[in-house]
């Protein structure tokens, strides 16, 4: 079965993030109580992933797994690496960080409340550190297509350097219309790249100011809000078995003909399935 | 991990335990925990496995491994667990945070440490047949195996016989219900504490195990009965052995890289 191999310090595998930051991104979101615009929900949305990806590498204070590695493009004004990586050439092809690296590349700690509950029956409010990894920038037009084909130069390394790990996976946050043409040969080529355990996973993650509901791991076009939503479906990965039976076990809809799309929603669902080893089910209950 | 063997006078078991890390992790990176201890009356024997998306979760399943051997709680109710883990949770709070933490590591220390466990509880006989009770609890995909000595007797003499709590192959997964440092997680794991009791009699092992271990128990020595590919070992001089069959099972595929960790007892001959 392909894209089973165990994901280890010895077989990483790396996630490859693009972000639209084209000028259409100022509009606002389309989810009614989110009050940001959608440049701010794209980076918003970046820095949880890296956030969450750093956290399920880390065992300890100086103990940080290399499960993955990691990397952001970002799209608009220009097609430009949009880590703070110190010696990133920014011209020249983004570097897939390690997660040991990942905390050196914190722009700002923000600091966000959040409520749980207390364990005796009421709420807390707490305080939380967030790391910004990469700031709301909206400008000029949607270069799509050029940024597919930085992805695929840096994945075509990656994946010459790591022949049997678990394919990379490449997650594009837009609000949907290219302005260098159709992307979905460029799609298609990208999802091409693969490891012995199999294709690269093209995850796409739609935002939009459409206040239509959020939907994740769609298995059709069928009720999609627009053209742009569309054309992402078609060019996002259907999801790994694996992938598959874990989300159903955790109560999510889905078949054969689920895809790794979501609109207006939650972006970390796309990766929850990526299996690190034991996570119990009673985690942040 | 050390042997313990109880001197010979007035034995009602003896152990042998095995650990190895998952291939590709140290030994110090081995999150699986055990503990025994002997109260009045009866012998207690714990396994523990610290889920490696959690921080600090080797340590967590330690510090609970050794609170379940030496206090048991009295009750199994969400209110006795609740005052219980208390005591571990303030210990390993207090272990985690000794010294200044990073923000990315105080977020997971937040999030908590998590464990499964399962617990055995050898009574010693009161009468002369030198049969007596046993009782286990277990907390996820940990497990117990009885292995009943003697032709007389069928899996379904005993609660554990196929294993305990789990004894079908497809129900282990990635997703257990493990005990928290974070009191708020436990709250979905009280009511689903399993508990087990049963008879033992002299000759009779029992067999505790961390999930992938336990998960290849019931797909690979439940079905032919074949207990002695591990009992065995009770009587090894070193690890050799349990660590060759062990890797000969990764490099089948039969055994899910992991740590493992093999826990043995075995009760007193028959007279």
């Amino acid at each position: 079965m392909p894209y089973n191999t165990q994901i280890t310090r010895q077989e990483p595998t790396c996630f490859l993030l693009l972000i639209d930051q084209s000028e259409s991104m100022l509009d606002p979101f389309g989810v009614a109580h989110i009050q940001k615009t959608k440049a701010e929900g794209a980076a918003d949305a970046v820095n949880r992933v890296l956030e969450n990806l750093l956290l399920r590498c880390t065992k300890g204070p100086n103990d940080i797994r290399d499960y993955f590695y990691v990397s952001v493009i970002g799209y608009g004004p220009g097609v430009f690496p949009a880590l703070n990586v110190p010696d990133q050439d920014p011209n020249g092809l983004p570097k897939l960080v390690p997660m040991s690296g990942l905390p050196d590349l914190v722009l700002k700690l923000d600091v966000r409340r959040k409520q749980q509950l207390d364990g005796a029956g009421g709420i807390i409010t707490i305080e939380e550190p967030f790391p910004i990894y990469v700031e709301p920038v909206a400008a000029n037009g949607t270069p799509m297509c050029q940024a597919l084909q930085l992805a695929y130069e840096v994945l075509e390394g990656w994946v010459a350097e790591h022949p049997t790990s678990f394919p990379p996976t490449v997650i594009n946050i837009t609000d949907g219309e290219a302005s260098d043409g159709s992307p979905l040969i460029a799609a298609q080529a990208l999802r091409g790249l693969g490891t012995s355990d199999g294709n690269t996973l093209f995850f796409n993650c739609h935002l939009s100011a459409n206040p239509a509901p959020s939907i994740v791991f769609a298995d059709s076009d069928q009720y999609l809000v627009d053209d742009f939503a569309r054309q992402l479906f078609l060019m996002s990965s259907t999801l790994p078995e694996g992938f598959q039976q874990a989300a159903a076990g955790q109560g999510y809809r889905v078949n054969a003909r689920s895809r790794g799309f979501a609109f207006n929603a939650d972006l970390l669902d796309l990766i929850k399935f990526l299996d690190v080893g034991t996570r119990p089910s009673n985690v942040g209950r | 991990m050390h042997v313990t063997d109880r001197p010979p006078t007035r034995p009602i078991s003896y152990m042998r335990v095995f650990t190895l890390p998952k291939d590709g992790k140290t030994v110090a990176e081995n999150e699986d925990a055990c503990a025994c201890a002997t109260r009045p009356g009866a012998d207690v024997y714990v396994v523990a496995d610290g889920a490696s998306d959690s921080v600090f979760s080797g340590l967590w399943a330690q510090m609970l491994a050794h609170h379940l051997a030496h206090h048991v709680p009295a009750r199994n109710d969400a209110a006795t667990w609740r005052t219980w883990i208390e005591a571990v949770q303030q210990e390993w709070e207090r272990t985690v945070r000794a010294d200044p933490v990073p923000w990315y590591v105080e977020s997971k220390i937040r999030e908590g440490a998590f464990a499964t466990c399962v617990v055995l509880i050898v009574q010693r006989p009161h009468n002369g047949n030198g049969s007596a009770r046993w009782g286990a609890m277990a907390v996820g995909d940990s497990c117990l195996f009885h292995v009943q000595a003697g032709d007389d007797r069928t899996p379904e003499a005993s609660q554990a016989a196929r294993g305990f709590p789990i004894s079908d192959p497809a129900t282990f997964g990635l997703n257990p219900l493990a005990l928290s440092s974070n009191s708020v997680s436990n709250e979905a794991v009280w009511p689903a504490v399993a508990v087990a009791g049963g008879v033992w009699r002299p000759g009779d092992s029992f067999v505790l195990a961390t999930d992938a271990l336990a998960h290849w128990i019931t797909q690979e020595i439940v079905p032919s009965g074949d207990w002695d590919r591990l009992l065995s070992l009770l009587h090894s001089s070193d690890d050799q052995a349990f660590e060759t069959l062990m890797r000969a099972e990764w490099g089948h595929g039969t055994l899910r890289n992991d740590d493992i960790t093999l826990l043995l007892v075995q009760t007193g001959a028959a007279p």
